[in-house]
């Protein structure tokens, strides 16, 4: 396999021409990198020690591209490099080639190990090298943008904290059917692996999928069992949202093309941001996340929905709100319609969570969503 | 490697060639008596070495002695600086220095002569003759310096007066002069006695001649001066009483592997045997090492040299560098094992001096991390033009770094280096994990490990790490080291020189803004 890749490499320039998804694939593609590293240490006329080429992750090297056959635009990175190189970041250098044997081992097992589990394998065995996650999810994410594969296809997962409930039945293969329609409000737990939730059969009769931002508002609407006066599919990350949660996302709006996806976050630059990952996908994992944009529209709070609202609660704007904000108003991919709700938000220097609109009673929000809904009334 | 604080207490002139003896010397004038001194006559001829009998008769004319090669091997030496704080050691410091100097402007072979003649009884009002001679180049004078000293010095100690018999190499006559340092009178300071004609003969040398008061504790200054010149290089110390026909004979004969040292050799290289046997006797601070006399060839030298003639003045500037470096293993038995220090010598004319201003501007701001040495304590020097003394260092370093490949990596390369173990574990492991036969012995083959079956993580990693190192030592002092450095894959653009941050790239639970 590796001679084969070989082959491969003779060609133009660019190395990998598509992206790895299989493990084989990506094994392979490690014997390359170690093949090359030895052949560059042990060249009789120059001997050097190779420097490793990252797809860069930055926000320059950023740039949004449209879908061909659908309105999804996503992030993607282009083809600026930068380098690690041992004699400029020793620590980092190792790291990449630690990680990149440790997934070649879990390759070669075939086992699929969690992220988390990696960090204390590391934290035992190279203490040096790894002493935080941060450590480990970078150095993944260096062996990711080196090889162009997917974390997924290194062997390794990250643990997701999403959550789904409502109208969609889910089926594993040899496995009892889920109907997320009778489950308790925490709904049913999103698995990190990418490659079970890519095996599962989807069924739903939804009109509507929504993403809400945090778990108190999930909560709430699952407890007030809102899919069944809506028809819909609630989901949530809690939080920022992870790889799997934007996959499952994803494969539902495949499956489901005729549901419109919406988004339920706060009235503040964080929760737009949030939004914005499901939309266009992220730059930090933007080598394979973009693969999981979707089509999502701003439902609410909003701008209009202020009114609704009691004055007493509004906050005002911290200093890493304003921050996100103008990191969003300067990025390329930011619709119109958005980046004027963005900088209404900054003019007013105030920000509201969903649960103001509790002022009204609890059932309030679901009647708010729909109402938006029937209304037409998103962006 | 640590430099210690740099200590510019600078002693001794670093020469060799000559030897030295301490006779019996019948003649010193005695001070105030005005009578020209015996010094003896220019045809008195010395010749051979004589041995211990003759000596106690023969006034010898030290200017004349011995041309030719010392029978006696030549050693190097750096004597350190012990405190003199008696006017006579102080005396016979700065005179025993002019004449170590003399001697070697003279690059030929010399003859360095100390004498001391003292009264038979100890309590006795008679002075102590001392006579300093030397078959170097002939005298400028330099005792003139020696005012501050005079002047400060008892007269019942000493009177100041100084009787000098000098000539050079290309002077028709040996001339004679008697310095009263003390005389305030400045035209009464100086005069001029009898010269005597050589008659074509071509010999330079010096001779001054003093008298001392003959102070109750003149066995320990014989004592000091026997330390003195042992410390350092001299083999024989004779010392006669007159009126008495014994004759005390210390041999002081010093080992020393230069025994066979050329005579002829370069000055440089002088510089580097001195430097070896001052090291090895740690600066003379204990009687010769055990433990370290043994490791002479495990000494790393470097050495450099610069120069600069100026054709209109014709005259010219060499600086020579020499760096000795020893190392000692932390079992020695060796007295310096727990405090290790750094000396500077700074000689000007083969003479210790204090370090000039513009040297030691010099060795602040040279950049010794490129050499693995970490300069403690910082200094701001001024950069003129050190052009001389900057070149010598940089290649005397230079030099070090190439003869001892790896024991002078620079700081960088040092810590660096600290981390191909664990990289070259990393890939070794990956290798040797691998089901995949063929890659295996791919690996193998381009690590040109051989063929054989079963070869070992262990010899894996350590090809790995020392392909790696060399690596790292040969790219150590190239200045575009990086430029050609090869990627591990192809790829089309890269954007300059950036380097990911440690901090950067969040984890995909963080924001991306």
């Amino acid at each position: 396999m590796a001679r084969l890749l070989q082959v491969l490499l003779d060609g133009e320039g660019d190395v990998f021409p598509f992206h790895a998804w299989d493990h084989v694939e990506v094994r392979a593609r490690i014997e390359v990198a170690v093949l090359n590293f030895l052949a560059a240490l042990a060249s009789p006329s120059s001997p050097a020690i190779s420097v490793l080429p990252l797809i860069s992750r930055s926000s320059a090297n950023c740039s949004l591209r449209s879908g061909l056959l659908n309105d999804v635009s996503s992030v993607y990175l282009s083809h600026t490099f930068c380098k690690r190189s041992l004699m400029h970041n020793p620590k980092a250098f190792v790291r990449v080639w630690k990680v990149m044997g440790m997934c070649y081992k879990i390759l070669g097992e075939g086992k699929l190990v969690h992220q988390r589990e990696l960090f204390y394998k590391f934290l035992s065995d190279s203490p040096k090298y790894f002493s935080c996650q941060r450590h480990v999810n970078q150095a993944i994410q260096d062996v990711v943008s080196l090889l162009r594969c997917t974390r997924q296809s290194l062997g390794v997962m990250a643990s997701s904290r999403g959550a789904l409930i409502g109208r969609l039945v889910l089926h594993e293969p040899d496995e009892e059917q889920i109907d997320c329609s009778i489950l308790g409000a925490s709904g049913h737990a999103i698995t990190g692996d990418l490659n079970l939730l890519s095996k599962l059969n989807l069924s739903s009769d939804a009109r509507y999928i929504i993403v809400v931002e945090k778990d108190a508002i999930f909560q709430r609407l699952a407890e007030d069992r809102l899919y069944n006066q809506l028809p819909c599919i609630l989901i949530t990350a809690k939080g920022y949202p992870d790889i799997a949660t934007r996959f499952i996302l994803h494969r539902l709006s495949q499956t489901f093309p005729n549901m419109p996806i919406f988004a339920l976050v706060d009235w503040n630059p964080a929760g737009l941001a949030i939004m914005c990952t499901y939309k266009y996908g992220s730059i930090s994992m933007g080598l394979e996340s973009y693969r999981y944009a979707c089509n999502v529209k701003w439902l609410g709070m909003r701008g209009d929905d202020l009114q609704l609202i009691p004055e007493s609660a509004f906050q005002v704007l911290k200093p890493r709100d304003l921050q996100i904000a103008k990191s969003l108003l300067s990025s390329k991919f930011l619709q119109e319609s958005h980046r004027a709700e963005l900088t209404l938000m900054v003019e007013r220097g105030k920000r509201a969570d969903i649960e103001a609109l509790y002022s009204h009673g609890f059932d309030y929000l679901g009647k708010y969503i729909a109402r938006k809904i029937v209304q037409g009334d998103y962006i | 490697m640590d430099w210690a604080d740099l200590p510019w207490a600078l002693p001794s002139a670093y020469l060799p060639q000559f030897v030295q003896t301490f006779t019996a010397h019948p003649d010193c004038p005695s001070p105030r008596s005005g009578g020209a001194a015996r010094l003896g006559r220019a045809e008195t001829t010395v010749g051979e070495r004589r041995d211990s009998g003759d000596r106690l008769n023969d006034p010898q004319l030290p200017v004349r002695n011995l041309l030719r090669q010392p029978k006696h091997p030549v050693f190097s030496f750096n004597f350190a600086m012990s405190s003199t704080s008696s006017p006579h050691r102080k005396l016979l410091h700065s005179l025993a220095y002019w004449a170590v100097q003399r001697c070697r402007m003279s690059e030929s072979p010399c003859r360095l002569t100390v004498s001391l003649k003292r009264p038979a009884e100890p309590a006795s009002s008679s002075p102590l003759r001392v006579s300093v001679s030397d078959t170097g180049v002939g005298s400028k004078l330099e005792f003139l310096e020696l005012d501050a000293l005079a002047r400060e010095t008892p007269a019942e100690k000493w009177d100041g007066t100084l009787l000098i018999t000098t000539t050079g190499i290309n002077d028709e006559a040996i001339y004679r002069y008697r310095i009263n340092l003390q005389e305030e009178i400045s035209s009464a300071r100086f005069s001029k006695l009898a010269t005597t004609y050589k008659n074509h003969a071509r010999f330079s040398g010096t001779e001054v001649c003093l008298c001392l008061s003959n102070d109750a504790d003149v066995d320990d200054l014989i004592l000091w001066l026997v330390g003195f010149f042992r410390k350092n290089l001299a083999c024989e110390l004779f010392v006669e009483q007159t009126g008495n026909a014994d004759s005390r004979n210390v041999c002081l004969t010093q080992d020393s592997d230069d025994v066979h040292h050329s005579v002829t050799a370069s000055s440089i290289d002088q510089l580097v045997s001195g430097l070896k046997d001052y090291t090895l006797f740690h600066g003379n601070t204990c009687d010769k090492c055990g433990a370290c006399s043994l490791n002479r060839d495990l000494l790393k030298i470097g050495t450099g040299a610069a120069n600069h003639v100026d054709r209109r003045k014709s005259k010219g500037l060499h600086v020579e560098v020499v760096i000795v470096i020893a190392q000692t293993a932390s079992d020695s038995t060796c007295c310096m094992v727990n405090c290790p220090f750094t000396q500077v010598l700074y000689f000007e004319d083969f003479v210790p001096c204090q370090i000039s201003q513009s040297s030691f501007d010099v060795l602040m701001s040279t950049d010794w991390q490129s050499y693995g040495f970490k300069l403690k304590g910082e200094r701001q020097g001024s950069q003129q033009g050190r052009y001389l003394v900057r070149k010598a260092l940089k290649s005397a370093l230079s030099h070090l770094k190439a003869d001892h490949a790896g024991d002078f990596l620079s700081c960088h390369g040092q810590r660096v280096r600290e981390f191909v173990p664990d990289l070259a574990e990393s890939i070794a492991g990956l290798i040797l994990s691998s089901t995949d036969e063929e890659f295996q012995d791919e690996c193998i083959a381009l690590l040109g490990l051989g063929s054989e079956q079963d070869i070992s993580e262990g010899a894996v990693q350590s090809s790995i790490s020392e392909k790696m190192i060399r690596i790292i030592e040969m790219n150590d002092t190239k200045e575009n080291a990086e430029d050609n450095v090869p990627y591990l894959f192809e790829c089309e653009k890269l954007d300059g020189d950036s380097e990911l941050d440690e901090e950067d790239g969040d984890e995909d639970m963080a924001f991306d803004f």
